[in-house]
């Protein structure tokens, strides 16, 4: 594989992992598993450089690939997560390791009302309200229709506002 | 009048605050950009490595095949022509007038007593549209024994597979379609089992259940698609009696044009005979 290659991943590193990490973080909740995703997203995009058409965008390739890995991800982890749950009483903290990640006070309430929402839901949010993708790019990333990724967060935002309701979120009503 | 899609909410500016408010230490993205540089240059290590190995390996098949194909050239003409006269004396001709070739699952499985059966018969050329063009195809005649289940299939898909309630056709391996008639049964009862199963496989619903109209084929059926990793998954369940005929079928989804047309003419065609 030629250097032109890693030179290309290297320069999408330099502009997409800061977002990509923070969209794998948001997906699943876990600081180190969230470094260990971008890294093996780029990775992959590296090895399967061959295959980049270049019509669509580097970054939403790219969130493609960090959108594959996180599914698989959570779909290994849901049988895990069952048998915590059952052994072990749940944790409503959100645990910040001060050498990876800061999360501002003001964004904990959300960012905890995110983790509660079913994980179609939270990444259609993530995607079209947060790294603002258009529906098409959302739904190239997603694999998804256009009229999907539009029902999906139809659905999504009251779920949200529905969960921020629980953590007490100070806010009036959605438009 | 144009409808203009909105989907603004009340927490868009907070949602992207959030986006702001995390913050991924500088040491920790310069630490992992350095390990991405050393698992691409190693990647590219075993790469080298893997096409040495593959060569090497390659030159060696070769070699095997080469062998094993001088030495038993003889035994293998031999054992070619008993396996054209047992498969001769096996096939069955059921109906003079209309020749039919039964294939039963007692083919591989001698257990079931009741085995279902596959009767091919004739080949019609039919014209459908496919992509708003209309595209002439062949298509198989097929009657499912003894539940006198007939349809039509488009011929690409060759000769079927008959597993004990199963019929498979395949394509590669990448396009495939599969009836099955499971006795004693409700529709909702196959439903979920079917949603589990996709669901163990790792496909998730890409629609929700839905009803299909009996006027295609004058059955009450219903059905559904998930999608993994690029691939379409999905299923069509048909109450037919006391039984359920369960159709599934799986295509990468860039052939999902040719065969919504295929699966919606397999659809029409089935009746009771």
């Amino acid at each position: 594989m030629p250097d032109q290659t890693k030179e290309e991943i290297t320069d999408w590193y330099h502009l997409y992992s800061e977002s990509i990490f923070k969209y794998i973080l948001m997906m699943i909740h876990d600081y180190q598993m969230a470094e260990d995703l971008t890294h093996d997203t780029f990775i992959k995009a590296y090895k399967n450089h061959h295959t980049f058409q270049h019509k669509a965008q580097p970054k939403t390739w790219l969130f493609s690939i960090a959108h594959n890995l996180t599914i698989d991800y959570i779909r290994k982890q849901k049988p895990l997560r069952i048998l915590q749950e059952i052994f072990t009483a749940k944790k409503t903290s959100v645990p910040s390791p001060d050498d990876i990640v800061e999360i501002r006070e003001s964004s904990i309430q959300l960012y905890r009302a995110l983790s509660k929402l079913k994980s179609s839901y939270r990444e259609v949010i993530i995607l079209r309200k947060i790294k603002e993708f258009s529906i098409r790019e959302t739904s190239e990333i997603l694999n998804w229709s256009e009229g999907k990724v539009k029902t999906t967060l139809y659905r999504a935002i009251p779920a949200l506002e529905k969960e921020l309701l629980k953590e007490g979120y100070p806010h009036e009503k959605s438009i | 009048m144009r409808n203009q899609y909105n989907d603004s909410s009340y927490f868009d500016s907070q949602l992207k605050q959030l986006d702001k408010d995390i913050i991924w230490k500088e040491s920790r993205k310069n630490k992992l950009e350095k390990s991405i540089l050393f698992s691409m240059n190693s990647s590219r290590k075993k790469m080298r490595l893997v096409a040495v190995l593959k060569f090497a390996s390659s030159i060696g098949i070769l070699a095997i095949v080469l062998f094993f194909g001088y030495t038993f050239y003889t035994d293998s003409i031999t054992y070619h022509d008993e396996a054209s006269i047992t498969r001769s004396e096996d096939s069955q001709i059921v109906d003079n007038h209309n020749p039919e070739v039964k294939v039963t699952s007692d083919d591989s499985v001698e257990t079931d007593e009741a085995a279902l059966e596959i009767h091919t018969g004739s080949v019609e050329a039919v014209t459908r549209k496919n992509e708003g063009m209309d595209q002439e195809v062949e298509v198989i005649n097929y009657l499912i024994q003894p539940y006198k289940i007939a349809y039509q299939l488009d011929k690409v898909f060759g000769a079927p597979e008959v597993y004990e309630n199963e019929i498979q056709y395949s394509i590669d391996d990448e396009y495939t379609i599969t009836l099955a008639i499971i006795e004693d049964t409700n529709l909702d009862q196959s439903i979920s089992n079917l949603q589990e199963r996709f669901e163990a496989e790792g496909y998730d619903e890409e629609f929700e259940l839905e009803s299909v109209s009996s006027e295609e084929n004058g059955f009450a059926g219903k059905m559904q698609y998930f999608s993994q990793n690029r691939v379409d998954k999905g299923f069509i369940a048909y109450e037919v009696g006391d039984d359920v005929l369960e159709i599934t079928f799986r295509y990468p989804v860039e052939g999902g044009d040719g065969m919504y047309s295929i699966l919606n003419f397999l659809r029409e065609s089935i009746h009771l005979r």
